[in-house]
C-alpha cells in the first residue's frame, strides 16, 4: 500500500484535489444559485437537486472542454512549433513527426516497446496518435456535454422569464454558448503561452516542468 | 506538462504494472462517468 501511494502520488495528489474541488464547487455553486433563486422569490433546491441540474453540469463540462482543448493543442502544436529556450519545446530543427528510427517504432521498436508500436500500419498510427487522439476525444464530448447541458440551463432561465426556448441547434450559436466557451479558452491560452515563455527565463528547483536552476536561458527542452 | 518517457522494461515488453494499471482506468472512469453525466443531465432537463 506504502509503495503504491508512493508510485502514484503525483496522479493521486490529483485525483483527491479534482474531487475535493469539485465537491466545493458543488456546494458554493448550490448557495450561489439558491442565493438567486430567494432573490427572484423562488424556493431554494437541495445539494442534491443542484447536483444533477443542468446548471452544474453546464459549469463543470464548459472547463473540462477547455482544459482537454489546452492539452489537444499543447500536445499537437508542439510537433510542429517550437520556443527556443523553451523546456515545453523542441529543439529548433527537430520540428515535425520525426523518423521511425527517433521515435523507435515497426523494425526500430526495443524489447521494451509497447506491443502496438513495434506493430504496423494501422495499430502503429493509431498508437502513435493515442495520446492526442483520447484528449481530442474528450475535448469534443465535454463540448458535446456542455451544449446539451447549457442548452437545457438556458432554456429554463428563458422559460422562468416567460421568452421562448431555443433548439440545441440555435444554443450552439448563441451569444451564451460562445461566451462560456471563450471565456476558458482564453484563460488556457493565456496560462499556456505563459508556461512556455517564463520557464525559458525562470526555473522551479527540481521539478521536471523546469529546466535545471543552472541551464542556460538557451537550452531546449531539458526538464531538470 | 511534458510526459516523462518511461524507462525500457526488459525483454518481456511494456507491462503495465497492477498499480499504474489501477490509476489509468480510475482516471479514465472519472472522465467516462462525467462525461455520461453531462449528456445524461442536459437530455434529462431539455
Amino acid at each position: 500500500m506504502r509503495r503504491f501511494i508512493r508510485d502514484n502520488s503525483l496522479s493521486l495528489f490529483f485525483l483527491i484535489a479534482f474531487l475535493l474541488a469539485l465537491a466545493g464547487q458543488s456546494v458554493a455553486g448550490n448557495a450561489d444559485v439558491n442565493a438567486r433563486r430567494l432573490s427572484e422569490g423562488s424556493a431554494p433546491i437541495s445539494w442534491p437537486t443542484y447536483v444533477t441540474s443542468s446548471d452544474f453540469a453546464v459549469d463543470v463540462a464548459e472547463n473540462w472542454q477547455s482544459e482537454y482543448l489546452q492539452f489537444l493543442l499543447f500536445i499537437l502544436v508542439t510537433v510542429w512549433l517550437v520556443q527556443r529556450g523553451s523546456p515545453e519545446s523542441k529543439k529548433p530543427g527537430e520540428e515535425g513527426r520525426e523518423g521511425d528510427a527517433e521515435q523507435r517504432i515497426g523494425r526500430h521498436a526495443l524489447p521494451g516497446s509497447p506491443g502496438w508500436a513495434k506493430a504496423t500500419g494501422l495499430r502503429q498510427t493509431l498508437y502513435g496518435n493515442s495520446l492526442g487522439l483520447l484528449m481530442g476525444v474528450i475535448f469534443v464530448l465535454s463540448w458535446l456535454g456542455q451544449s446539451v447541458a447549457g442548452n437545457a440551463a438556458y432554456n429554463e432561465r428563458q422559460l422562468a422569464q416567460l421568452q421562448d426556448p431555443v433548439s440545441w441547434a440555435g444554443y450552439v450559436v448563441s451569444a451564451d454558448f460562445w461566451n462560456r466557451s471563450l471565456q476558458n479558452w482564453q484563460s488556457e491560452l493565456l496560462a499556456v503561452l505563459s508556461m512556455v515563455v517564463f520557464s525559458v527565463y525562470l526555473r522551479q528547483r527540481g521539478s521536471p516542468e523546469s529546466k535545471p536552476v543552472g541551464a542556460s536561458h538557451d537550452t531546449t527542452g531539458t526538464g531538470g | 506538462m511534458r510526459a516523462a518517457v518511461p524507462a525500457a522494461k526488459g525483454p518481456t515488453g511494456a507491462k503495465w504494472s497492477p498499480e499504474v494499471r489501477a490509476m489509468f482506468v480510475t482516471t479514465v472512469a472519472v472522465i467516462t462517468v462525467g462525461l455520461i453525466c453531462f449528456l445524461v443531465i442536459g437530455l434529462l432537463h431539455r
